[in-house]
């Protein structure tokens, strides 16, 4: 459930469809997430960080 | 013909009844659990309010929620707050252990309605997105424990230890009428020595009193908030200080001493402070059946039993033998304490089912808690104002 870092990126109905594409075509979700391009490679690196995940923690918003 | 709307989840379209406010989650939760009669206690409807409007609130004041979205927002929860849309909320309470639907329900119909108050399609999650706004640094799995936590403590305030001071106060009343009633005593249900009707009754209000004692200690327990755990206790997508200030905002609106638990860890793996509780009622249980019975036993007779106590005449008690009194008070009330003595195993039970990072069994505990709560507290209620305020020695 990585892919919950970036809801209040890209908001949590993209979110959820980068889970769901990488459940079907069985991919990475960082590879999920390129392919649909909802993120650039270093924003996901950035954002998804398993390190930063532990605590209270918004990445960069831009849904508001 | 039921006219219908379309609404979407990550999951894809659902059909929703066109006159109703709640979305997909909930739609596919009613087609899933309609199970039995019993939905998800009321009093959760307006603890989530409570909880919404709170949340909103924090992220606004911390910069994350636009004015527009919080106004909307705080004006729907104040709309719940004040008695609107409780029809809205139609989940049942055996649905998934974590409440989540009953959460997609609030923050649907949330959304929903600051849809029409903006002029916006239901269902278009504009300008109100039912999670990245309503449910804003929040989770289900810290939701739903802070709305029971939030449920109970309301209640037990606002119901059950006011019931329970009324019946308490009335016992004392009797105890210091009849302090200079002597009577006799009894171990074993045997003879023994002398002893006041003040006396023994003077225990009955000292031991209502311990019980209030020890709800009020439980309740210490309950004030703890898991609000600002998120998913898993971590805090994830919610920013730092939120916690803090959203369970200032909940005691602020709720006028109850509401914090942020300093481990969330603790109360979202498990809910002890919930079984604590329910074991306070378990022991005011015991206590009022104990009550209870001497009255039916010092009551016995009018003509061939103990005899002591006169019992009110709640109505012609046989329909076979005329004139008969029963002491159908006690007996509607140690039935209660039965049923509530009975359902604080299923809350242990539930409290116990704490696995790794959650407790899956949250709608079974607060459904429990409340009926509980509600049917003491009416019990305790209808004994302070007939059988036990009523008796007098003969």
């Amino acid at each position: 459930m990585l892919v919950t870092a970036l809801s209040p990126v890209i908001g949590y109905d993209k979110a959820s469809k980068i889970a769901h594409y990488a459940m079907d075509h069985d991919l990475t979700l960082k590879d999920a997430a390129l392919k649909l391009g909802f993120v650039t490679d270093e924003l996901f690196d950035r954002v998804v960080d398993p390190a930063k995940m532990v605590k209270p923690y918004v990445a960069e918003e831009t849904i508001r | 013909m039921v006219e219908i709307r379309r609404e979407t989840d990550s999951l894809g379209v659902v059909e929703v009844p066109a006159d109703k406010l709640w979305g997909a989650q909930t739609q596919r939760s009613l087609e899933h659990f309609s199970i039995g009669q019993d939905l998800i206690p009321r009093e959760m409807i307006t603890a989530y309010a409570t909880l919404k409007k709170a949340a909103a609130n924090a992220n606004h004041a911390g910069g994350r929620l636009d004015d527009s979205i919080h106004r909307l927002i705080v004006q729907v929860c104040d709309e719940i707050l004040a008695g609107q849309h409780h029809d809205m909320f139609p989940l049942h309470v055996w649905m998934t252990g974590s409440g989540t639907q009953f959460n997609m329900n609030v923050n649907e119909v949330i959304s929903n309605r600051c849809c029409q108050l903006a002029g916006t399609a239901l269902g278009s999650k504009t300008p109100v997105h039912p999670n990245d706004h309503v449910n804003m640094s929040q989770s289900s799995n810290d939701t739903f424990p802070s709305a029971m936590y939030i449920a109970a403590a309301v209640n037990v305030k606002g119901r059950l230890l006011p019931a329970v001071t009324a019946l308490g106060d009335a016992i004392a009343a009797k105890a210091k009428e009849w302090k200079d009633v002597v009577k006799i005593g009894r171990t074993h249900m045997q003879d023994a020595t002398p002893i006041t009707l003040g006396q023994e009754w003077s225990g009955y209000a000292g031991m209502l009193s311990d019980n209030i004692e020890r709800i009020e200690d439980a309740l210490k327990g309950v004030y703890r908030l898991a609000l600002g755990g998120t998913a898993v206790g971590t805090g994830i997508n919610a920013a730092p200080g939120f916690a803090e200030a959203a369970a200032a905002e909940i005691a602020k609106l709720s006028g109850l001493p509401f914090v942020s638990a300093p481990n969330k860890f603790i109360v979202q793996g498990a809910h002890d402070a919930l079984v604590q509780l329910s074991g306070t009622f378990r022991t005011l249980a015991v206590s009022l059946y104990k009550i209870a019975n001497d009255v039916r036993l010092m009551s016995c007779g009018p003509r061939a039993g103990f005899a002591e106590l006169q019992i009110p005449e709640n109505e012609p008690g046989s329909s076979i033998m005329p004139g008969k009194v029963n002491p159908t008070q006690a007996e509607a009330l140690t039935m209660i304490a039965v049923q509530v003595m009975a359902n604080d195993v299923a809350v242990g039970f539930g409290g116990a089912a704490g696995y790794l990072e959650m407790n899956v069994y949250k709608p079974l505990i607060i459904s429990t808690l409340r009926t509980r709560s509600r049917s003491s507290a009416t019990g305790a209620q209808t004994s302070a104002s007939s059988s036990l305020r009523e008796p007098s020695p003969i």
